[in-house]
């Protein structure tokens, strides 16, 4: 599996405070039968692109001598900002791993009013957005179909693992299964910011498996983020369909 | 990138010796004639209502004339559901509203090589939220004007009349309009309510083109139906 979204750099944002607890989250994950993770940090308009790629080599390196099998790619989880222009000329703002896919996230309890304006000027600039953890966002709660716009425009959506396997809260769990159902999930990823969090991925993935089947729970950890980090056109990045069954009778 | 043999609707191509690829040339035969009084430069290919085919008529029509020697743009207006990447397997990760909101795009556009020598393709672009404001905005004239002075004809993929405002507004702006009619399919009341949003944004509907005719007795009858109304 890939996992597309992650606190592991440590002592730059809310996730890892040190080396010794990236090194922990690194053994979950290929525990977890994770082979690439993406450092994703919260963007800080004072920490340069050079300062969060210096972090990844190191501890890559780190990895290397501790003999952990995980590969590393350097992104950011950006906050969407009415003027995106200036933070991605100021590298404040980039793509996963140099691609065309960008990671980005909203407040949680409002719906801004210019996001779906500041996501399309972003595919103007040939990025193609991902939006994080849709099933956090009080608006997609309580109308989980809001953004069913946004993905036949283009804009792939990233539900977390811990949101589908109930260890936060129920909200999380009822948007991002309806999510699911409605085929509007392109990604799975942990959104690991603590040792124990990676292995919420292969138990998310086997709920999600129940909603849209292994094959579609395996494009969805597996296939999509693997095309994503080889930069394949967003055409061939489809969101899994819900299998019919007794359970999901509308699916 | 355009391989034509992963274009199965594009029958101008596949099979150039068809029927359907004669109505198509006769249909370029039929512009030109239609054109004596007033040059057409730019057209608006659209339906009264969804899935009617007019995506499909359009790329052959824009084959069949780049096949004739004219310098032939095809672009995807229909920036809700946009199908003629898909139609002529090209990327779209920009077009049309790249050229309508970027400068440097419309001094030089994106345009696209197309499975003949003399034919592009502005696909759509990434799609706006607000595709029927976009289309209104003046810039669309620029936009035109640029590709006009690159080509002989400019044919528009609009999405279909009585669903959104997107296609009147477009079909004002261009030299005419032409509106697929889908044998047994399109509704009556549907064709007529589009002429008359045609009418009322006193766009030039320069005719009709019936699609997926049965060739037997009938098709005459609802042919003339067709072109009538």
């Amino acid at each position: 599996m890939i996992d597309l979204h992650s606190h592991i750099l440590p002592g730059l944002d809310d996730g890892a405070r040190t080396q010794d607890e990236s090194l922990a989250m690194a053994r979950d994950w290929v525990a977890s039968g994770v082979t690439t993770v993406a450092c994703t940090p919260h963007s800080e308009p004072h920490i340069p692109k050079s300062s969060l790629a210096m972090a990844v080599d190191r501890l890559q390196g780190a990895l290397d001598a501790a003999d952990i099998r995980l590969r590393l790619v350097l992104g950011i989880e950006v906050f969407l900002e009415p003027d995106m222009a200036v933070l991605i000329e100021r590298e404040f703002a980039f793509t996963l791993g140099g691609t065309r896919y960008m990671l980005v996230e909203l407040p949680f309890e409002v719906w801004p009013p210019h996001t779906e304006q500041t996501l399309f000027a972003l595919q103007l600039r040939g990025i193609t957005p991902i939006l994080a953890h849709p099933e956090r966002y009080r608006a997609v709660q309580a109308r989980p179909e809001r953004v069913a716009p946004l993905v036949e425009r283009g804009v792939l959506m990233q539900v977390t693992g811990y949101s589908l396997t109930e260890r936060v809260a129920r909200e999380f769990q009822k948007a991002a299964e309806a999510l699911l159902r409605h085929g509007l999930v392109h990604l799975i990823a942990s959104d690991s910011h603590r040792p124990g969090h990676p292995k919420d991925l292969p138990q998310a993935r086997a709920v999600a498996a129940k909603i849209v089947g292994e094959a579609g729970a395996r494009a969805l950890v597996e296939d999509n983020p693997a095309a994503i980090l080889a930069d394949a056109d967003p055409a061939d990045i489809i969101a899994p369909a819900a299998q019919s069954s007794r359970r999901w009778p509308f699916g | 990138m355009a391989d034509p043999r992963s274009a199965p609707d594009l029958i101008t191509l596949t099979h150039p010796r068809s029927a359907a690829a004669e109505a198509y040339r006769t249909l370029r035969t039929s512009l030109d004639f239609s054109s004596l009084d007033q040059a057409i430069h730019s057209l608006v290919v659209t339906s009264a209502a969804p899935d009617e085919g007019k995506s499909t008529t359009l790329a052959n029509l824009a084959v069949t004339l780049a096949q004739a020697g004219r310098r032939t743009i095809c672009v995807d207006a229909d920036l809700r559901r946009p199908s003629l990447h898909r139609l002529f397997g090209l990327p779209n990760t920009s077009g049309l509203t790249t050229m309508m909101l970027d400068d440097a795009a419309l001094a030089s556009p994106p345009l696209q090589a197309g499975p003949s020598p003399n034919l592009r393709i502005l696909t759509s672009g990434p799609l706006p939220p607000n595709p029927a404001e976009l289309l209104a905005a003046r810039r669309v004239d620029d936009v035109l004007e640029r590709l006009r002075a690159d080509s002989d004809i400019v044919l528009f993929d609009a999405p279909p009349l009585i669903a959104v405002a997107d296609a009147a507004v477009l079909a004002a702006r261009v030299d005419g309009v032409i509106l697929v009619v889908q044998a047994e399919k399109s509704r009556r009341e549907h064709v007529q309510r589009a002429k008359t949003m045609l009418d009322r944004v006193n766009a030039r509907l320069i005719g009709a083109v019936l699609t997926n005719a049965r060739l037997d007795g009938s098709v005459s009858y609802y042919g003339s139906e067709g072109d009538g109304s």
